[in-house]
């Protein structure tokens, strides 16, 4: 029993008569402190399986394992508190709450978890001590998801799960950021799942899951993964 | 072109129903509120005006008097006639009314007219003849049988036909006063005008050519009403003269023929009581002469028996002569037969010797010496014989005596005569002699005796004639006599009666000349009639009604303002909000290379829609509901036909364009503004509100202290700066409203207790019937026996003052008795409870008036009576109090002002309280000493109606408020969550639960909405404030203070609002799609 198990995971929209399968299927697993990359077009279907797996949204049949909780079949208020201790969110666009400070932001996550990382500490971690009291305004697209990241660990959660973290950002800024996903996944043991479209990413990761049309076209698995550092696109 | 232009036009209006469609909440909010507003706004407006066109219609559809005439003298065919020459007057109907009881309640009884005040049948029908009346069909009900308590009906006893209501009668309870009963009219009876006693109209009702077009109410009415009262003069002062000649020349032909009228009967009297008389003195003299006639006969009568009775006397006397002779002669005889017997005894005895031979001597001698026992035997034969000698009693045996004895019979007369006719010489002869003698004596006695009794015997029957004679004329005198005392009497009767008859004949006269004297000094002194012309003011319940409209009308004034402003701003708030957020939209449209204009097209449409429709149905709604749920609250209190709209658009228009105007700006300047930038910044995602530092994080003592979601809270609260506008002035705006509601509320309920409690203490107001200078005993006496108690006396009159050259009415008081006055009415501040005091030099006015008039204290102040003359009076002081106004003198300032002495008419009073009211009403009434009694007791009840109908209205513009309020919070929290939607779906994500998801919001909310409480309790203050005085009548002064509570009450309602979107809002938290909502712009 991997750590995360996803078995047979359908995503079905229905509007009217019309079907849409955005996850047709799915079947793969993630074992524990793996870092793993979710790769494929747009419109194919890997945010869908993220949302699901982080909680976010329900899926349609099949199962949904994590750490030997079947996340499908958790009530609503249950999967709140799922996504509240077990869950951390990186977002394309930060979203982080422009009316709190960078510590403030990371704060606020960090202060609804049982076990919770220090806020301060976490920030020292993603190097953003000395911005940890400006506003996001004040802060540049790359410190903004840095932020964004210390959020997401400072909660301590089981799974660390990124959608395009690199997306907004230029290839230099978008590498340091991978670089402090490799690292967390590798020295907090954090197991991390990132999303992209971008392949050249997909060669940090322990293991490549390449989504097509809702389901797998194939998984790969890295032996050895490049540092994030050696990359670039 | 063209057909790119329609392309984008059919495009644009897809858009714009589409984003109606989807964004439907919205629409509907906007919509609503603005139907709201507007709706409230011109309801409202317009309630007074339809009130008031419901009235006036009704009054023009039933012909509703302009004026009613009264005269002291009544009026005829030949008044009526002479209104209906004026050109300036329609209708003239000359009609009858009386006041009257019907089992112990004053009633009215009025006559049917034909064109004027035409009546509406509510049940029956109507009266065919005098016995068949219609009555109030607020009282009566069709077959209720009456009696009406008046000789000046043909008939009394009525049955009701048909109830009716009447356009002179729209006050429910209250149908005008009279002078029976205790005082009030308590319902009025319609009756065919021929069942009225007398032809001489007691009313005439008249209606104007101009007014008939004008509306009841209006200045214009009012205006024309008094150009034809002036009119009238002249016709009027005709119609006096006319009346008072007529009058006088009736009466003065009345009393000539009365006069001529006791004449004739006089002359009859007075021949009949000659007549009497004349046969009085004929019975007299006959009397008299019959009289005389009796006294003569009885005379004549009297000297015949007086005559006969004399010869009778005659008569008698000879024989009484004659039988005295007789006897004598008897005696004679029987002394001779004695002593013839004694002769014959001695010549029988034989012992006796021959006396014939012996002398008288011897013959003595013999006897005396004669033996004892001849004597015995003499004596023995004297006294067995049958002898008329009675034997003396002497003793016998004594014989001197016997011989006195002896001599005495020899000497007597008798012996002496027998010695005459007898020879006693020849004593042979003696005897024989003496028997011959005696023979001889005895046949004249007996002859004699026969004559006697022959005599004697016819003069008895004479006798007996005469006295039979003299008493059948005795008694036939005696028969005349009383007849003729009987007739006399009669006489005496007949003449007393006469005499009194007399006399009753004099004095009868003497009255009747008096009276006809007295009648003629009283036709001299027939003043001319006055002439008392009433407009409809004067109708029961017509200036209550006004007044009651003008309230709506001042409220409607202020209120509707309010909610028109807060519907505005909700509006614009959420018109700009969609704005902001359609910028990209926008910029797909610029980069397409749309006109702005085009763009505009769908914002311009949208908000067209919004707000014309949400105008319409507002005005549809509001102009219907409110002036009908207004109306009807005022309904229970007048008989009045149903609501009459009058759809004034000109308010309706005008609000509907006042909304779109403004709506329809904002949304373009926000749109414009926003079409300002370039495509490509409007397509990139708005930069989201800067975070910045709040002021309070600078005093980090205290920013450190406090835990994380308040910093977070805080920080929130001054992000959007707008909002924390708006919020504030919304919340504020509805808070206002709801304190300014309930303070109205408070202000109008407290008046009456204040007023009547602490300042007006007097339970009775006393008109009487002619002015005092004080109160003597007795008229204490009358009111303590009527159930008053503790009466003082004092001046009140009716005065006028101008606010802006419109007259109100302020009630002048002059107390007799200072001290006894301060029982009844507290002088005092209003704010410092200072008591106030009467000087000589100036007067006491109630404040209300002083604000009316901008007074104060030593400030002059015009008043006008009711000849329209001025007076200056200096303000002394200025006292406390709620309703009506008046003014407090002393009669020293009095008499300087007006240059008169004080004629105290009133008395105010306290009432016996075991008494009921309408007893000490009537039982006053019946004194005639008193002229009307009101009673506190019934003016509150007025003034508690009409409270309570404020207080419903007040209820109503609560209920709005309060709709208002939520509208507006609803509202303000929906825009605010769209604002920040990715916030909030971040938070989801970061695993807050749904109620910290909603605390997260709902705390700044919380906090903005109870500053925005906080302001708006003082704001709400200056709002009550100024509806209070836009509210309020000129005679009547709200409380200016809110109770305390009420402030607590605003309170709660704007937060019990703001839990309830608290609740709503969590819903809509929940439902957020945290995937939707954070779909990156890609």
């Amino acid at each position: 029993m991997s750590y995360i198990d996803i078995k047979k995971l359908k995503k079905v929209y229905k509007m009217g008569e019309i079907e849409i399968k955005a996850v047709d299927g799915v079947n793969f697993s993630i074992d524990k402190g793996e870092l793993v990359v979710i790769l494929g077009p747009s419109g194919a279907g890997k945010t869908t399986i993220l949302n699901i797996l982080g909680g976010m949204d329900t899926a349609t049949s099949g199962q949904v394992i994590v750490d030997g909780k079947h996340v499908e079949k958790l009530s609503r208020k249950e999967l709140i508190n799922y996504r509240r201790y077990d869950i951390g969110f990186v977002f394309q666009f930060y979203n982080l709450v422009q009316n709190l400070t960078a510590l403030e932001n990371v704060e606020l996550a960090s202060q609804i978890c049982t076990n919770p990382l220090n806020a301060e500490d976490v920030m020292k971690e993603v190097g953003l001590e000395e911005r940890k009291n400006n506003f996001p305004a004040q802060l540049s697209g790359g410190e903004q998801q840095r932020v964004a990241i210390a959020r997401a660990i400072a909660k301590n959660p089981k799974l660390l799960l990124c959608d395009e973290p690199t997306g907004a950002l230029d290839s230099k800024t978008g590498k340091s950021i991978l670089e402090l996903l490799q690292k967390t996944a590798r020295t907090m043991g954090m197991t991390v799942i990132i999303i992209t479209h971008n392949s050249v990413i997909a060669d940090i990761a322990d293991k490549v899951i390449q989504v097509k049309n809702g389901t797998i076209a194939e998984i790969k698995i890295n032996k050895k993964p490049t540092d994030a550092k050696e990359i670039s696109w | 072109m063209q057909r790119k232009l329609v392309g984008n036009m059919k495009l644009l209006i897809k858009e714009a129903l589409r984003k109606i469609k989807l964004t439907f909440g919205r629409f509907l909010s906007v919509f609503f509120i603005v139907a709201l507003g507007v709706g409230f706004f011109a309801g409202i407006r317009n309630t007074s005006d339809d009130m008031l066109f419901t009235v006036s219609s009704y009054f023009a559809d039933k012909n509703l008097m302009d004026f009613r005439l009264v005269s002291t003298l009544g009026f005829t065919d030949a008044d009526v006639e002479i209104l209906k020459q004026m050109p300036s007057i329609n209708d003239v109907e000359g009609s009858h009314y009386i006041d009257c009881l019907e089992s112990s309640k004053a009633v009215r009884i009025l006559g049917i007219t034909n064109k004027i005040n035409q009546l509406t049948l509510v049940d029956g029908r109507n009266p065919k003849n005098n016995k068949e009346v219609l009555a109030d069909a607020t009282v009566y009900e069709v077959g209720d049988e009456l009696t009406l308590n008046t000789p000046e009906l043909k008939e009394t006893k009525v049955k009701v036909v048909g109830t009716v209501k009447s356009p002179m009668y729209i006050q429910f309870n209250n149908k005008g006063t009279t002078l029976i009963g205790n005082g009030k009219i308590s319902g009025f009876l319609y009756t065919l005008e021929s069942n009225f006693s007398t032809n001489v109209y007691t009313l005439i009702y008249l209606t104007g050519k101009d007014t008939a077009s004008l509306r009841a109410y209006t200045q214009e009415y009012q205006a024309s009403i008094e150009k034809l009262e002036t009119k009238m003069t002249d016709a009027l002062d005709q119609l006096k003269m006319r009346r008072y000649n007529e009058i006088k020349t009736e009466a003065r032909q009345k009393i000539e023929d009365a006069k001529q009228k006791i004449e004739e009967e006089k002359e009859k009297y007075r021949i009949e009581l000659e007549t009497v008389k004349n046969n009085l003195d004929q019975t007299n003299k006959k009397l008299q002469k019959t009289d005389k006639e009796i006294n003569e006969k009885e005379y004549a009568l009297n000297q015949e028996f007086k005559q006969a009775n004399q010869e009778l006397l005659l008569a008698k006397k000879t024989l009484a002569q004659k039988t005295a002779e007789y006897q004598k002669n008897v005696e004679k005889y029987n002394q001779y037969k004695a002593y013839l017997e004694c002769v014959e005894y001695i010549y029988a005895y034989d012992h006796f010797p021959d006396l014939s031979k012996m002398t008288d001597e011897e013959i003595v001698f013999y006897l005396l010496n004669l033996s004892e026992e001849d004597i015995h035997q003499f004596l023995e034969y004297m006294q067995q014989g049958d002898f008329s000698i009675e034997l003396p009693e002497i003793d016998y045996n004594d014989k001197e005596a016997v011989k006195t004895y002896l001599e005495t019979v020899f000497n007597s007369e008798i012996m002496q005569e027998i010695r005459k006719n007898i020879d006693f010489t020849n004593k042979e002869d003696l005897l024989k002699q003496f028997q011959k003698l005696v023979k001889d004596m005895e046949i004249k006695l007996d002859n004699a005796k026969e004559e006697i009794a022959k005599a004697s015997n016819l003069l008895q029957e004479k006798e007996q004639f005469l006295n039979k004679k003299k008493k059948e004329s005795q008694s036939a005198l005696v028969k005349y006599k009383k007849e003729i005392e009987t007739g006399y009497k009669q006489l005496e009767d007949g003449y007393r009666e006469y005499e009194i008859n007399y006399e009753k004949f004099e004095i009868q006269f003497k009255d009747a000349y008096t009276k006809i004297n007295q009648q003629i000094k009283q036709v001299d002194e027939i003043e001319k009639p006055n002439i008392y012309v009433f407009t409809r003011k004067d109708n029961a319940g017509y200036e209550e009604y006004k007044s009651d409209t003008t309230r709506v009308n001042n409220i409607s004034k202020v209120f509707p303002i309010f909610f028109l402003l807060v519907a505005a701003l909700v509006c614009l708030n959420t018109m700009s909000r969609m704005v902001e957020e359609d910028r990209g939209q926008m910029g797909i449209y610029k980069s397409l290379g749309l006109k702005n204009r085009q763009i505009l097209f769908t914002y311009i449409l949208y908000a067209t829609v919004a707000t014309i429709f949400g105008s319409i149905i507002g005005l549809l709604l509001g102009c219907t509901i409110l002036p009908n749920v207004i109306y009807n609250i005022y309904s229970f209190m007048y008989v009045l036909p149903n609501l009459k709209l009058e759809n004034n658009f000109f308010t309706m228009i005008f609000t509907t364009i006042l909304m779109f105007v403004v709506t329809l700006s904002i949304t373009m300047y926000t749109a414009l503004s926003v079409l300002k930038n370039t495509p490509a910044s409007l397509l990139r995602p708005k930069a989201p509100a800067k975070g910045k530092k709040v002021l309070i994080e600078k005093i980090s003592f205290i920013w450190k202290r406090l835990n994380f979601s308040f910093k977070v809270t805080t920080r929130n609260i001054f992000r959007y700066k707008k909002r924390i506008f708006m919020t504030i002035v919304g919340i504020a705006g509805c808070t206002a409203l709801t304190l300014a509601g309930f303070g109205l509320k408070d202000s109008i309920t407290g008046i009456i207790k204040k007023q009547f409690n602490t300042i007006t203490k007097y339970k009775a107001t006393i008109v009487l019937d002619h002015s005092y200078q004080e109160l003597d005993k007795d008229m204490k006496e009358v009111l303590e026996n009527n159930g008053i108690t503790n009466p003082t006396l004092i001046y009140q009159e009716l005065y006028n003052y101008k606010i802006k050259d419109k007259n109100n009415d302020v009630y002048l008081v002059v107390p007799s008795n200072i001290n006894e006055m301060k029982q009844y009415i507290t002088l005092q501040h209003r704010k410092d409870k200072e008591k106030v005091d009467f000087s000589d030099d100036g007067v006491i006015i109630t404040e209300k008036m002083a604000l009316n008039l901008n007074a104060g204290i030593g400030d002059f102040i015009t008043i006008y009576d009711t000849n329209k003359k001025e007076y200056q009076v200096k303000v002394k002081e200025i006292t406390e109090n709620y309703a009506y106004n008046y003014i407090y003198l002393t009669n020293t300032y009095y008499e300087k002002i007006f240059d008169q002495k004080v004629n105290y008419n009133m008395v105010i009073s306290g009432i016996d309280e075991n008494k009921n009211i309408d007893q000490i009403s009537e039982s006053l009434l019946n004194t005639n000493k008193v002229l009307n009694v009101s009673f506190i007791e019934d003016i509150l009840e007025k003034f508690n109606d009409m409270i309570n109908n404020l207080n419903k209205i007040v209820l109503v513009i609560l209920i709005c408020s309060c709709l208002l309020a939520f509208v507006v919070l609803y509202n303000l929290t929906t825009i605010n969550i769209t604002e920040r939607i990715r916030e909030i779906a971040t938070l989801k994500v970061l695993g807050f639960h749904d109620k910290e998801v909603s605390l997260y919001v709902y705390r700044e909310t919380m906090i903005l909405t109870i500053l925005g409480a906080l302001v708006g309790l003082f704001l709400g203050i200056f709002l009550h404030q100024f509806v209070i005085t836009s509210a309020e009548m000129e005679f009547i002064m709200f409380q200016r203070n809110i109770n305390s509570i009420s402030y607590v009450y605003a309170f709660l309602v704007t937060i019990l609002f703001s839990l309830i979107i608290s609740v709503f809002t969590h819903y809509k938290l929940k439902k957020i799609n945290m995937i939707e909502a954070l779909k990156s712009v890609e």
